[in-house]
C-alpha cells in the first residue's frame, strides 16, 4: 500500500482507495436493483397468505402453490365432493386439494407466454434485418437528403410510442390487425427500427470500406462481399441493437394492453391479472414474472461478449 | 502478367480534377511508381485502373483489351491497400484462400491449399497460416495482404501505398522483398506512393504526379538529373533541390527568362577563394555523409558532404556551384532547356 501512495500518477491503474470506493458504489446499485427482482423471485415460492403478511415474511416454508396457480384454473369444491374423487393422483393435485380446491384446467399463462417470444422475437428479427440493410445504404451509398432522411428517422423516436396509441388503434381497427401476430409485430417493428438503423449505421461506417473493394477486385460481387466481409465484423453491433429491440418488444405494456385482448395478448398484460381468491394471486403473478425473465437474461447471457464490445459503441475496437 | 495502358483519362469529384487528362503505359514486367503529394491523384489514378471508379473521360486499357466500364473482378488485377486489407474474422489461411473462393473462380479446397501453402512458404508465413489475421504484427500482416493480392497470379499489381503504415525498419526490409518478388515474378505493377525512397529504389520508371497530372515520367536517374520543372525537381533526391533566384548568386550568363535555378546538394563546393561567403547555420551528421544549411543573404542552401569536414556552426565560409549541374527554370518553375553558358 505504501509502495503505491508514492507512484506517479498513472492512467491505467486506478489507486487501492478508489477502487474500494467504485466497489462499494457498484455493489451498493446493485443491491438497490436487485432486491426488488429477489423480491418477486421469492414471492414466487410462497403461499397466498404468506405472500401478504404483515409485516412481510422473509423467512418463509416454500411452496410451489404458485407456479401451481400460474398454469392451471381451479374451482372451489365441498369437503364431500373432494373426499369421493380418490386420492389426488398428482403431487400438485395434492397441493390443490389442500386449498378444497380441484384443477379444471390449464391457464392460458403459455398461450400468452408463446404469443411474447413470437411477438419479441419475430419484431426483433425484422428491425434488425431491416435496420441492417438501411443502415449499411445510409452508410455505404449516396442517398439523396441522407442527413434529413436519417433525422426523420430518429424523430420517430422523440415522443413516447404511447402518444400515438389511438390513431394506431383506430387503424389497427381498420386494418384488422388488432390482436394479430402480424400487428403487434409490424408495431413494435416500426418503433424498433429507428434506434436499430442508428445503432448499426455507426458500426457499418466503422467497417472501412477497403474490406469490400478488395472483396470486390478479388471477384465478389457486392452483396457477397457484405454477406462474407461486412456482415461477420457487425456481429457485435447487431448482438447489441438486437438485445436492445428485444427488451422494448418484450416489456411493452401499453400498446399490447390496449391492442391485444384474445388470441395475440403478450405476457405484460395478462400477468398482473391474475385472480386468486380473494383478489390478486400474487405468488402466481410474481411466478409469471420470474419465468417472463428467463429468454431475456438467457439472451443477454448468451451474447454477453459480443455485448460488451457493441455497447462501447466500437470505442475500443481496433 | 500484362501491360496496362491508361488513355486521356479524367476524374472530377465535383469542381475538382482529380485526374487530368493522364495517360501512362506500364509495360509487361514493369514495376513503375507514380510518385507525388497527398491529392496529387495517385490513388484516383489506381482505383480508375482497378474499375473502382469509373473515368469521366479515356480509357483503361489491360493487356491490349480495353476494360473501361469493366468491373474489378474482370478486370482480373490485384489492388494492395494501404491498410485495412485483412479480414480480421478469418486466419491468415482464410485471408491469403479468400480471393481463390470467389464464386467466379470455382476452384476445389485441395488446389486452393495447396496454392495458399505455396505463397504462404514464399512469404515465410507457413508456420502462421492458423493464426487469426488480427494477431500478427503489422509486417506480418502486410506480407500477408501482399500473400493475397499473389495467390491468384492477376494481370496485374496495384498497389497503393502498402508500406506507408510500417515503421522505418520494417519498410526498408518489405521494400527489398516486393523488389524480389517483383523480379521473380516478372510482375507488372503500379504502385503509388509519396515517399521518395521507395520510389527511387523500387521503380524501373517513375511518374510524377501533379495536381492530376503526370508532369514527368522517366527513369529514377533521368529524373533525377533532368526534371523538367521545380516541383519534379525536389521531389526526388534528400535533402531536396536547392531552388535559388539567380540574382543572389551574381551568376552571368544565364538564360533571360531563368527566373529560379536548382541545384543539387551535392553539387555545392565548400572553400576556395572565389566563392560566395555565406554563414553555417545547421549541421545534421547521417553517418557517411552530412548536411550543411548555409545562410547568405537573405536565401539558403542545403550542402551534402562526407562527414570527414570539420565545420562549426556560425563559422564563415565559401562555396561555389558546379556550373554544369546548375538546372533553369522560368518564373512558372518550367525547365529552361538552354544550359548556362560556359
Amino acid at each position: 500500500m505504501t509502495a503505491n501512495t508514492n507512484k506517479a500518477f498513472s492512467v491505467s491503474e486506478a489507486s487501492g482507495r478508489s477502487k474500494a470506493i467504485a466497489g462499494a458504489l457498484v455493489i451498493l446499485y446493485a443491491l438497490v436493483t436487485m432486491i426488488p427482482l429477489a423480491w418477486i423471485f421469492l414471492t414466487g415460492f410462497k403461499s397466498p397468505p404468506d405472500s401478504i403478511a404483515y409485516p412481510p415474511k422473509v423467512v418463509f416454508t416454500p411452496s410451489l402453490e404458485g407456479y401451481v396457480n400460474l398454469f392451471t384454473t381451479r374451482s372451489r369444491q365441498t369437503p364431500e365432493y373432494l373426499e369421493s374423487l380418490g386420492p389426488p393422483r398428482t403431487w400438485y393435485d395434492k397441493l390443490v386439494r389442500e386449498r378444497n380446491m380441484v384443477i379444471t384446467g390449464p391457464s392460458r399463462y403459455k398461450d400468452r407466454y408463446v404469443n411474447s417470444l413470437v411477438i419479441g422475437f419475430g419484431s426483433t428479427f425484422l428491425a434488425v434485418f431491416l435496420g441492417t440493410l438501411a443502415a449499411y445504404g445510409f452508410s455505404r451509398f449516396k442517398v439523396p437528403l441522407k442527413d434529413d432522411l436519417l433525422f426523420f428517422i430518429l424523430s420517430t423516436r422523440m415522443m413516447p410510442p404511447i402518444a400515438v396509441a389511438i390513431p394506431i388503434y383506430l387503424m389497427y381497427r381498420q386494418l384488422g390487425l388488432s390482436d394479430t401476430w402480424l400487428g403487434m409485430i409490424l408495431l413494435y417493428t416500426a418503433v424498433n427500427v429507428s434506434l436499430a438503423v442508428w445503432l448499426l449505421k455507426g458500426f457499418v461506417d466503422e467497417i472501412p470500406r477497403e474490406y469490400e473493394e478488395a472483396a470486390v477486385i478479388d471477384g465478389y460481387s457486392r452483396f457477397q462481399a457484405f454477406i462474407k466481409v461486412v456482415l461477420p465484423q457487425m456481429r457485435a453491433g447487431i448482438a447489441a441493437t438486437a438485445i436492445f429491440c428485444l427488451i422494448f418488444a418484450w416489456n411493452e405494456y401499453a400498446f399490447a394492453l390496449l391492442l391485444t385482448s384474445g388470441t395475440a395478448q403478450t405476457a405484460p398484460p395478462f400477468i398482473p391479472q391474475i385472480i386468486g381468491e380473494g383478489g390478486l394471486d400474487w405468488p402466481a403473478v410474481a411466478a409469471g414474472t420470474t419465468l417472463f425473465l428467463v429468454p431475456i437474461v438467457f439472451f443477454t447471457v448468451l451474447l454477453r461478449n459480443q455485448l460488451l464490445r457493441g455497447i462501447t459503441f466500437g470505442a475500443v475496437r481496433k | 502478367m500484362s501491360e496496362l495502358r491508361l488513355e486521356n483519362l479524367r476524374k472530377t469529384f465535383g469542381a475538382i480534377a482529380a485526374v487530368d487528362d493522364l495517360s501512362l503505359r506500364v509495360a509487361d514486367g514493369e514495376f513503375v511508381v507514380l510518385l507525388g503529394p497527398t491529392g496529387a491523384g495517385k490513388t484516383t489514378t489506381l482505383r480508375l485502373a482497378a474499375g473502382l471508379e469509373n473515368p469521366d473521360a479515356g480509357a483503361v486499357f489491360i493487356g491490349g483489351r480495353e476494360v473501361t466500364g469493366l468491373t474489378p473482378a474482370e478486370r482480373d488485377v490485384a489492388f494492395v491497400f494501404q491498410q485495412y486489407s485483412l479480414y480480421p474474422h478469418y486466419t491468415v489461411f482464410d485471408n491469403l484462400a479468400f480471393p481463390l473462393r470467389a464464386p467466379g473462380r470455382k476452384w476445389p479446397e485441395e488446389r486452393i491449399r495447396s496454392r495458399v501453402e505455396e505463397i504462404a512458404a514464399m512469404l515465410d508465413m507457413e508456420h502462421k497460416l492458423q493464426n487469426r489475421a488480427t494477431q500478427l504484427s503489422g509486417g506480418e500482416m502486410q506480407r500477408v495482404s501482399i500473400g493475397r493480392a499473389l495467390v491468384r497470379a492477376p494481370n496485374l499489381f496495384l498497389m497503393d501505398e502498402p508500406l506507408s503504415s510500417l515503421d522505418a525498419k520494417l519498410r526498408e526490409s518489405m521494400r527489398v522483398e516486393l523488389k524480389r518478388i517483383q523480379r521473380d515474378l516478372g510482375a507488372t505493377i503500379l504502385y503509388v506512393t509519396h515517399d521518395q525512397l521507395e520510389a527511387m529504389t523500387l521503380a524501373d520508371r517513375i511518374g510524377i504526379l501533379e495536381d492530376g497530372k503526370l508532369v514527368q515520367v522517366g527513369a529514377p536517374r533521368e529524373i533525377y538529373e533532368n526534371p523538367v520543372s521545380v516541383h519534379a525537381a525536389r521531389r526526388l533526391g534528400s535533402p531536396p533541390m536547392n531552388i535559388l533566384p539567380p540574382q543572389a548568386l551574381g551568376l552571368p550568363d544565364l538564360p533571360p527568362a531563368a527566373a529560379q535555378i536548382g541545384i543539387r546538394p551535392e553539387d555545392v563546393e565548400l572553400g576556395g577563394d572565389s566563392g560566395i561567403v555565406a554563414r553555417v547555420e545547421s549541421l545534421e551528421h547521417l553517418g557517411a555523409s552530412m548536411v550543411a544549411g548555409l545562410g547568405f543573404g537573405n536565401e539558403r542552401l542545403h550542402v551534402l558532404l562526407d562527414d570527414s569536414q570539420r565545420l562549426r556552426r556560425g563559422q564563415q565560409i565559401t562555396f561555389t556551384l558546379n556550373r554544369e549541374k546548375i538546372i533553369c527554370f522560368d518564373s512558372q518553375g518550367r525547365r529552361i532547356d538552354a544550359p548556362p553558358a560556359a
